[in-house]
């Protein structure tokens, strides 16, 4: 009687114990498959590359004079100062953008530098959004050298920057996606499988780049997506 | 009456073991749908950039003058050195900004000049930065009385040192224009964005604005948001 007693007990455990495994059979089963699933991925890259106008530049303002007497030559400065206004107002950049940030008057102390006493120097900038006006000043420097002026802007100085990427950023996002979207579908389409949802995505980072024409830049953008693949 | 207990405790355990079951059943499929979640990201980079005004400004400034005898010819240069003082003063700068460095002394090597160069230094150190910028802009009168001065671009540090300020409200915007671009994934995916899983602050930078007073700062921060669907 005793040993019938006991017999019942693991017989209904042993019992309540097969249930609750073929309970969570299919739950482990539906575990197994999303993890399996979770490693069938794609990756892909996604390109979006722009050419814009640059929409600020930075010319440089160098003026040197060689000279014997500083008072009369810094009289000479002022002029050239008001010829290079001249020129500014004439290129339609305002005044205000113009800035003379340094003077500096050397002594030509070496027997090797021998000529003027002194070499002035002036810097400055002119830093405009106005770029068609900029290349206008630019063009007039040959008329200013014409007049004695050189206003020493070497190759490459001017400098052309680009600042509304954050206008173009989700419109460049979305070319980049759709872009990576679609070398994604042809390998699935190649596997015979379909396309889910997005697994991981990085937006990369923005660069913006020179191109052969100073006043256009480059942005460009490589996102990478990781895509679910679906059967 | 032992045996009945038993066979009643017998059953309390398999029906235990049942109910422990059923109430797993659905925690089993939660957990694996939150770690395939927990996978599911997508990573953003925002930027944020402010001009702001220089409220700092050091510079120095060296007014050189010729002189054949150091000693004799004192008042030569010390007259100078005053005369760009007197200047600064009559521009603004309040006289315990300016410092005046030890004098240097340069044995020319051209014969036919005065055979010294002696230079004496002036730092400004000033939170008057536009009264500084019209001095520095107007050097060519001190240049018109016959004094030789000297400032370098490269020597001129403007400073701003209320960043903590406005740090708070940049992080945000840079966080937001991060969040515009996570949208667009989103969308893309069908999906809606999710809590944030990991925020970069960027370290923040200054570079030079418009004009040489002001200050481009500038931060990018970077998200990971989680991707919902």
């Amino acid at each position: 009687m005793k040993n019938l007693t006991f017999l019942m007990i693991a017989l209904l455990i042993a019992s309540s114990m097969v249930v609750s495994a073929f309970m969570l059979k299919p739950e482990l089963l539906v575990v197994a498959e999303n993890y399996l699933n979770n490693k069938r991925t794609v990756v892909t890259k996604g390109l979006a590359e722009r050419e814009v106008k640059a929409d600020r530049v930075k010319i440089p303002l160098n003026i040197a004079l060689r000279t014997n007497n500083l008072v009369e030559t810094s009289k000479e400065l002022a002029d050239i100062k008001k010829r290079i206004m001249f020129y500014v107002k004439e290129a339609n950049i305002s005044e205000s953008e113009v800035s003379f940030y340094a003077l500096n008057t050397l002594e030509h102390v070496y027997e090797y530098d021998k000529g003027a006493k002194y070499t002035i120097n002036l810097n400055g900038t002119i830093d405009t959004a106005n770029i068609q006006g900029a290349n206008k000043f630019i063009a007039s420097t040959k008329a200013m050298l014409a007049e004695g002026i050189n206003l020493g802007i070497g190759f490459n100085e001017v400098s052309y920057t680009f600042n509304g990427l954050n206008e173009l950023k989700p419109q460049m996002i979305e070319e980049s996606v759709n872009n990576a979207y679609k070398v994604a579908k042809q390998i699935a389409q190649n596997s015979e499988s379909n396309i889910g949802k997005i697994k991981f995505a990085n937006q990369g980072l923005f660069t913006i780049s020179d191109t052969l024409i100073d006043d256009i830049k480059l942005v460009r953008v490589v996102t990478t997506i990781t895509y679910y693949l679906e059967d | 009456m032992s045996n009945l207990v038993k066979l009643l405790l017998g059953l309390i355990v398999a029906v235990l073991i049942i109910s422990v079951s059923y109430l797993i059943k659905p925690i089993l499929f939660e957990v694996s749908n939150k770690l395939m979640e927990s996978e599911r990201f997508v990573t953003v980079r925002g930027v944020a950039e402010r001009e702001v005004m220089a409220n700092h400004i050091l510079f120095e400034l060296k007014v050189s003058t010729l002189v054949d005898d150091i000693i004799n010819e004192s008042s030569k240069y010390e007259q100078n050195c005053q005369k760009a003082q007197a200047f600064m003063l009559a521009k603004g700068i309040g006289a315990q900004d300016i410092a005046m460095r030890s004098l240097e002394v340069f044995t020319n090597r051209r014969k036919d000049i005065p055979k010294n160069l002696v230079t004496c230094n002036l730092v400004v150190s000033t939170s008057k930065v536009l009264k500084a910028r019209e001095l520095l802009s107007s050097l060519d009168s001190l240049v018109k009385e016959g004094i030789s001065v000297k400032v370098y671009e490269y020597q001129i540090a403007y400073g701003y040192t209320k960043l903590n300020d406005i740090k708070p409200s940049m992080v945000e915007e840079a966080n937001k224009n991060a969040k515009d671009a996570a949208l667009v994934f989103a969308k893309h995916s069908n999906a809606t964005l999710g809590k944030i899983k990991q925020a970069r602050q960027g370290l923040f930078s200054m570079q030079d604005g418009r004009r040489p007073e002001l200050i481009k700062v500038r931060v990018v921060t970077q998200v990971d948001y989680y991707l919902k669907n």
